[in-house]
């Protein structure tokens, strides 16, 4: 699994990493079962503090998609549901028509972010 | 073909217009596995088993009736002229036969032809001879009401069947490990196209793997270990309790590579016991100088787990994609890992920024 953060966004680091997930797990990159890295090391790993991935995968855990355990960490216990994997989908196909047309991916997210 | 840090002087600038990306990942989809060598190969490894299981049953149950010596050597027909402490010739003899067993798994486990099958009959025969003798002691005490009294008798002749035991080993053990089917192409070292990467922007890749069979394995040295040291430790010969303490730790070790995780961040390359918290291998970004993807041949990387060999470090599970990551000094770390390519592009951005 990957996650991005990129701190120049509005969009809190917390939500960030909450969506990061939440694609992987669209996308298929993060699969049922599997076991996500402990808040600590992922907190290492993207020099955030403990408590934001703490907070993502508490808001994970509300939202049914990962189960949080003592001594067994984060594991992914539900996969996408269908409308919002064809949304991903038609998502990941804009990306790729813009990018056929020459508009980088944080462009388009300018034109959407225009659009509402 | 190698994914190398850019010029410094060519900033990484975000890919605009780019088609996506055209680099298709290769198929890696498992081969088939031969079904009469997997029977074969399982079986050469149970029968190699066998002389310690028979050490650790004889202990078990002869060991109560056995006092503090054991009669060792014979001249002739009459009453033993020779002993030895019964724990600690027990201690002895299963370090050489676990050692022994071991060596036979591994040949029995590797595709190495006719020297793979010598060495695990070969092998297996010392750990049945070893094992045999001290039953074969071990047996002729208990039958005497004192070891000074015990008669050989027909105990030596047990030496004969472990000795031989070996030749089965050698006749189940295929020299072909496991192999796939059909063997499919190896040379499929691929350069990797660096994840686009926007400045400032943090990525952390992390994925999971392991091998079931390190966990089985980590976990009967560890049981084995735990029995051996509390029948020493019971019988008052805690002086080689060291023994058990040596194998407690081998088993430790080989079960620490049963899960591991490997993660690709601002701290660089690392794999990390997933089960003990210990690290196992790293790679800083700034000692990156390239990371490719390829089908790791545990006979080209020194065989399976953590091994070291000419190529560099590895940790392999078996005949699998992972992720190569060449340092500056020339040396390499390997990993067999679940979409490897998506690893190593992480890997190639970040040593790249």
């Amino acid at each position: 699994m990957l996650i991005r953060l990129d701190p120049a966004s509005e969009m809190p680091l917390a939500d960030q990493v909450v969506t990061q997930i939440r694609r992987g797990i669209a996308d298929g990159g993060i699969e049922i079962g599997e076991r996500l890295p402990s808040a600590r090391d992922l907190a290492a790993a993207l020099a955030i503090n403990m408590h934001t991935v703490l907070r993502a995968y508490d808001s994970l855990r509300t939202s049914g998609l990962i189960e949080l355990r003592r001594g067994r960490g984060a594991v992914v216990i539900a996969g996408a549901d269908a409308p919002t994997t064809a949304l991903y989908d038609a998502a990941a196909a804009l990306v790729r028509d813009a990018a056929r047309l020459g508009i980088a991916p944080a462009d388009l997210a300018t034109i959407i972010r225009g659009m509402t | 073909m190698t994914t190398d840090r850019p010029d410094p002087s060519t900033p990484d600038e975000p890919e605009t217009g780019t088609a996506p990306a055209d680099h298709a990942p290769a198929d890696h989809a498992p081969a088939g596995v031969d079904g009469a060598a997997l029977l074969r190969t399982s079986s050469a490894v149970v029968a190699a088993l066998a002389p310690a299981a028979l050490l650790v049953v004889v202990a078990l149950v002869v060991g109560p009736r056995l006092g503090d010596t054991i009669a060792r050597h014979w001249s002739g027909d009459g009453p033993a002229d020779g002993f030895s402490g019964t724990w600690s010739s027990f201690a002895v003899v299963a370090t050489i036969v676990a050692a022994l067993t071991a060596v036979s798994i591994v040949a029995a486990l590797t595709r190495r032809g006719r020297p793979s099958r010598l060495i695990a009959g070969g092998a297996a025969s010392f750990a049945g001879l070893a094992a045999c003798t001290w039953v074969a002691t071990a047996l002729a005490t208990a039958a005497a009401p004192t070891p000074e009294e015990a008669v050989a008798g027909w105990t030596p002749a047990l030496t004969l069947p472990g000795l031989a035991w070996g030749v089965v080993v050698g006749w189940l053990a295929t020299g072909s490990g496991v192999r796939a089917l059909p063997d499919e192409e190896l040379d499929d070292r691929a350069s990797v196209r660096p994840a686009d990467l926007r400045p400032g922007e943090r990525l952390a890749w992390s994925g999971t793997t392991g091998s079931p069979v390190f966990v089985v394995m980590g976990s009967v040295l560890m049981a084995l270990a735990i029995v051996v040291g509390v029948v020493l430790f019971a019988t008052g010969a805690s002086s080689v309790v060291v023994h058990a303490a040596v194998l407690f730790l081998a088993g430790a070790a080989v079960l620490a590579l049963g899960r591991v995780r490997l993660t690709v961040d601002r701290r660089g390359v690392r794999l990390v016991s997933a089960l003990l918290g210990i690290r196992l291998l790293r790679v800083r970004l700034a000692d990156v100088a390239g990371v490719e993807t390829e089908t790791l041949d545990p006979l080209s990387w020194g065989g399976w787990g953590l091994r070291v060999s000419k190529r560099g470090t590895a940790y392999v599970t078996g005949r699998r994609p992972g992720i190569v990551v060449r340092r500056r000094d020339g040396s390499a770390v390997a990993v067999t890992i679940d979409d490897a390519e998506s690893a190593a592009s992480v890997a190639a951005a970040l040593a790249a920024r």
